[in-house]
């Protein structure tokens, strides 16, 4: 931990669209971001409870179905009353209930932010969806504005 | 009283990954008791075939992210096998402390955030951080201090990349591990309120007994993780290298994942199978959490696996201190940081066998001259498990027949979490081909 500022990425790489987060944080490396953490929590989602408490602005981008588009985007605040309608990680342990949790524990809450992406495709395979793929661009944008904002 | 029950396939909340539990009574008869198994296949031994020695384990890591250090270590412990590496003393015992370290969070995961909301009555955690909100803070205390052990040793707390084929990449540094050290031998007092709660709610596992065969791997030396044989307690010791007699795994119609069975129709591994073959080696605060909770192996009721794993807690805790002192007076023998062994390949078929969170995992691969995967097999804990909660299932139900169908339902909820079951990170799915008509 260097910075009050982390991205972690939740998703399995072997998982198609599933590891949507794990490529964004590929080519977040390149970039070098100044100031912001890059974490791989794989899935490995209940270490977010710990991120949570380890920083004060964290962005989480994972494969989310909220319903939309293949490849569309959308930022969640999970703290608004309808900032998970609808929308639910693609992993086993409840992403959102996760993050009500510590930040019900946490004395000062951190602003986290999950940026969603509507997967196509989660079955085997090591490749991105076509709609995925093209919107990676866009994912790794937002990704970098939303941890960059007050 | 003779009434008709119908629990048709709900899906068990608070496990990892999808199974169902479906029962049928008929005023008072009971037609139809199943552990349904809903997964769908994860295919990860076919994308090992044609990999590198090098890289399988990263692989095989991705199977499961609470337990990606377990499936990387018996992976390498398969590779080492087949290509004949040798691995140092030093690292042997460096692999283990990952191990206990993601035993440990494992475990902890398990009993705060899946099982603990069963015992207080709540159907999720999120009611605990306003009603039990300073036991809540031990269980993420208590899962950091596990997640930190196997970063300190591996990198990184999921999906290591220091562990390689016969070695480390990279050792920790010594000061990392005085500083783990301090914080373990500190943690005491979070293992005792851990068990403190436990002890309150104890009464809430409903006292079900079912005799069956436990299966583990055991060492004449320590409590088995990482080494050992096969021990059966039906059938005593079974070389590691005839793994597949014992994990005879078969079909059965309501589920998509491979049953197994030994000596009689099912088996138990994990926390319990492991404390009811070894007890005898477990570390001094371990037995004494086990007299408190009256546990005298054997025990066979499958409800009591949560006890065994605050038991095992204890354990690792004790014995991870114990492994860091060894490595602290002995000193770390010197590499060059990113060491990669010298590793010629040759053509060879290997075995690991490693006691992970869940139970006894196999990996077993053959390589090809070049070094590349040409078959893998992966027997994962929670597939050797399923055939034995039907069998709980149906000995279970006829006693509590009589009760509110809710009541079974929960009751029945609560046994399968016992088990801690992974069923995402199952890999064994049956090809699936259906002959004939189908019902459906």
């Amino acid at each position: 931990m260097t910075t009050d500022r982390a991205i972690a990425a939740l998703g399995n790489p072997y998982r198609q669209d599933d590891g949507v987060g794990p490529a964004v944080l590929k080519r977040l490396a390149d970039r070098k971001l100044p100031a912001v953490d890059c974490l791989d929590l794989g899935d490995a989602g209940f270490d977010l409870v710990h991120v949570t408490a380890d920083y004060e602005r964290v962005v989480v981008v994972d494969a989310v179905d909220f319903g939309g588009e293949p490849g569309e985007v959308t930022v969640f605040d999970p703290t608004e009353p309808d900032g998970t309608a609808g929308g639910r990680g693609t992993h086993g342990t409840d992403l959102f209930e996760l993050l009500s949790v510590a930040t019900r524990l946490d004395r000062e809450p951190p602003a986290v932010r999950i940026v969603g992406v509507q997967p196509a495709e989660t079955g085997f395979g090591e490749e991105l969806s076509p709609a995925v793929s093209r919107t990676l661009p866009t994912v790794v944008e937002t990704v970098i504005e939303t941890v960059r904002s007050r | 009283m003779s009434h008709s029950i119908d629990i048709e396939g709900d899906l068990v909340t608070r496990v990892e990954g999808h199974g169902e539990i479906a029962v049928n009574v008929d005023d008072g008869e009971l037609e139809r008791c199943e552990w349904q198994v809903v997964e769908s296949p994860r295919y990860f031994e076919s994308m090992l075939v044609g990999r590198s020695f090098r890289e399988s384990h990263h692989v095989t890591s991705r199977i499961c992210a609470i337990c990606s250090v377990s499936h990387t270590i018996a992976s390498l412990q398969a590779t080492e096998a087949a290509l004949g590496v040798t691995v140092s003393d030093q690292d042997r015992l460096l692999r283990k402390l990952a191990l206990y370290g993601e035993t440990l969070q494992s475990h902890v995961l398990h009993l705060g955030y899946l099982a603990l909301p069963d015992l207080v009555g709540e159907k999720s955690v999120l009611p605990l951080a306003d009603t039990h909100e300073n036991e809540l803070q031990t269980v993420i205390d208590l899962h950091r201090l596990g997640n930190e052990l196997t970063e300190v040793v591996t990198g990184r707390s999921v999906h290591a990349q220091r562990l390689l084929p016969g070695g480390f990449a990279q050792l920790p540094e010594r000061s990392e591990l005085e500083a783990l050290l301090d914080r373990l031998a500190n943690s005491w007092g979070h293992v005792e309120e851990l068990a403190d709660l436990l002890a309150v709610l104890a009464d809430e596992l409903p006292a079900f007994e079912r005799e069956t065969e436990y299966i583990s791997l055991t060492h004449p030396e320590e409590y088995a993780f990482t080494e050992g044989t096969i021990y059966s307690s039906d059938a005593g010791e079974i070389p590691v290298s005839d793994y597949r007699d014992v994990a005879n795994e078969y079909v059965v119609e309501h589920s998509t994942a491979k049953f197994a069975r030994h000596e009689r129709d099912s088996y138990m591994v994990g926390a319990l199978a492991r404390l009811n073959n070894n007890a005898d080696q477990l570390a001094p605060r371990a037995t004494a959490i086990a007299d408190r909770f009256g546990l005298d192996a054997p025990v066979h009721n499958p409800y009591l696996n949560n006890v065994a794993q605050l038991i095992e807690v204890a354990h690792l805790l004790q014995e991870s201190i114990r492994i860091i002192e060894t490595l602290l007076d002995d000193g770390l023998a010197a590499q060059s940081d990113y060491h990669v062994p010298e590793i010629e390949p040759t053509a060879g078929r290997g075995t690991g066998a490693i006691e992970v969170p869940r139970g006894i995992l196999f990996h077993e691969y053959a390589y090809d001259e070049a070094g590349e995967v040409t078959d893998a097999n992966c027997v994962i804990p929670t597939n050797q498990n399923h055939g034995n909660i039907q069998r709980d299932m149906e000995t279970l139900v006829p006693t509590i027949i009589d009760r509110p169908e809710d009541d079974i339902e929960h009751t029945l909820e609560m046994l399968v979490r016992a088990y801690d079951p992974c069923i995402s990170c199952s890999t064994h799915y049956l090809d699936v081909e259906f002959r004939g008509e189908r019902e459906d």
